[in-house]
């Protein structure tokens, strides 16, 4: 009867055993399903669920009063095949906790006083789990916003960012943003 | 007897008697004790503790001359991967409030946020502000609190424009003795119109790492 370590289980002859082939095969098996373990937890770490899409080239129009969505265009990374093109959204594939990042947002020159909110959504309900709004004044610098949360994510949940702006002179436009989903924390 | 470099791994030599039993016992054991090790160490980054917070309306409301205190309770709680004890010294699950302590599980160096909806009651008072404090305080051997982290932030209504306004605070805090560190938040305005009331509350408690990875330079 081998004996066995008490973390890992390897498997060892004692006194008693007859030592053939199959004792040296049981110990290389035992330490290689170890070694695929440790692998794996390493994998988990630096090989995390990540996405992360910009709004680069395209400038959509951003109404007055109208909570909106806006369509990245361009993906940067997604490890999880989490990012779905052409829209703003971030959905889980490997369930955990995720840190959700959604910063750079710029509008080109609005005008009058005015507010601009960036809201984090999760699964579309109606009220953001956090947002960041900015007061903004008249002038041409272009204003830009952002923040950053920690979600917890089940396979099949998504987040997304969402645009608000009040102002004084009709539509603007969306110039710049950037959204991100990195799992930190498994469950 | 021979050892590897590095994790000394045992090995016979020539001179030693044929007990090959025994030696692939202590090679095994030894294996496991290191593999072992490195495991939970793994498994720790992507296991760290970490809590969430969702707290929804709260009947409080107060004027400009007032303030209400941070208090969110177990019910609100999202998630959590450790527990602290409460009063009776039993495990449960983490409060998020001024009052608690401790708040950290152990040592380390952590990332701490919270984000508040804060929503005037009736009129809005055109530019008035909005403060939640947001600080981290270590209580001294000798009895007091002493500032280690400040992330306090400030926002204005916007024109008398309704709906509230959301802020976010957030800061990073090296916890060096983790029983004696809590976190503490108030919210203040100088909405004069009307009361005002912390709306919504969701926050959040990681550990990034050990106090091995923080350098001094």
């Amino acid at each position: 009867m081998p004996g066995m370590t008490p973390n890992l289980g390897i498997r060892y002859p004692v006194d008693t055993d007859v030592i053939d082939a199959s004792y040296f095969a049981n110990f290389a098996s035992d330490v290689n399903q170890a070694l695929l373990e440790l692998q794996q937890a390493i994998d988990e770490h630096t090989q995390a669920p990540a996405a992360w899409a910009t709004l680069d080239t395209t400038t959509p129009a951003l109404a007055v009063g109208i909570d909106t969505n806006i369509n990245m265009d361009a993906e940067v990374a997604d490890t999880d095949g989490m990012f779905t093109p052409g829209t703003q959204i971030m959905t889980a594939n490997t369930p955990g906790i995720y840190r959700v990042t959604t910063w750079d947002w710029t509008l080109n020159n609005p005008a009058g006083w005015n507010t601009f909110q960036v809201a984090i959504q999760k699964n579309n309900v109606a009220q953001p789990i956090g947002a960041a709004r900015k007061r903004l004044t008249a002038s041409s610098s272009p204003p830009s916003t952002g923040l950053s949360l920690l979600i917890p994510m089940l396979v099949g949940d998504f987040v997304g960012p969402r645009l608000f702006y009040t102002g004084g002179a009709g539509p603007t436009t969306v110039i710049d943003g950037s959204f991100s989903a990195v799992l930190v924390t498994r469950f | 007897m021979n050892l590897t470099d590095g994790l000394k791994l045992p090995c016979p030599d020539d001179a030693d008697p044929a007990a090959i039993a025994l030696y692939m016992q202590r090679l095994a054991e030894q294996i496991d004790t290191e593999l072992a090790g490195r495991l939970a160490r793994a498994r720790s980054t992507t296991h760290q503790p970490t809590a969430i917070w969702d707290q929804g309306p709260d009947s409080f409301s107060f004027g400009p001359s007032g303030l209400a205190n941070l208090s969110i309770p177990n019910t609100a709680l999202v998630f959590a991967n450790y527990t602290m004890p409460d009063f009776a010294g039993l495990p449960a699950p983490p409060r998020f409030s001024s009052e608690a302590m401790p708040l950290f599980p152990v040592n380390g160096l952590y990332h701490v946020s919270l984000n508040s909806w804060l929503l005037e009651v009736g009129a809005v008072t055109a530019d008035s502000f909005r403060r939640v404090r947001f600080q981290v305080f270590y209580l001294t051997p000798s009895g007091e609190f002493e500032l280690r982290a400040d992330g306090s932030n400030l926002s204005w209504s916007v024109g008398g424009v309704g709906g509230g306004v959301w802020i976010h605070n957030e800061l990073t805090v090296d916890v060096f003795d983790a029983p004696n560190f809590t976190v503490v938040a108030q919210f203040t305005h100088d909405n004069a119109a009307s009361n005002m009331r912390w709306e919504r509350k969701w926050a959040s408690l990681i550990r990034i790492g050990g106090p091995d990875i923080i350098e001094v330079v």
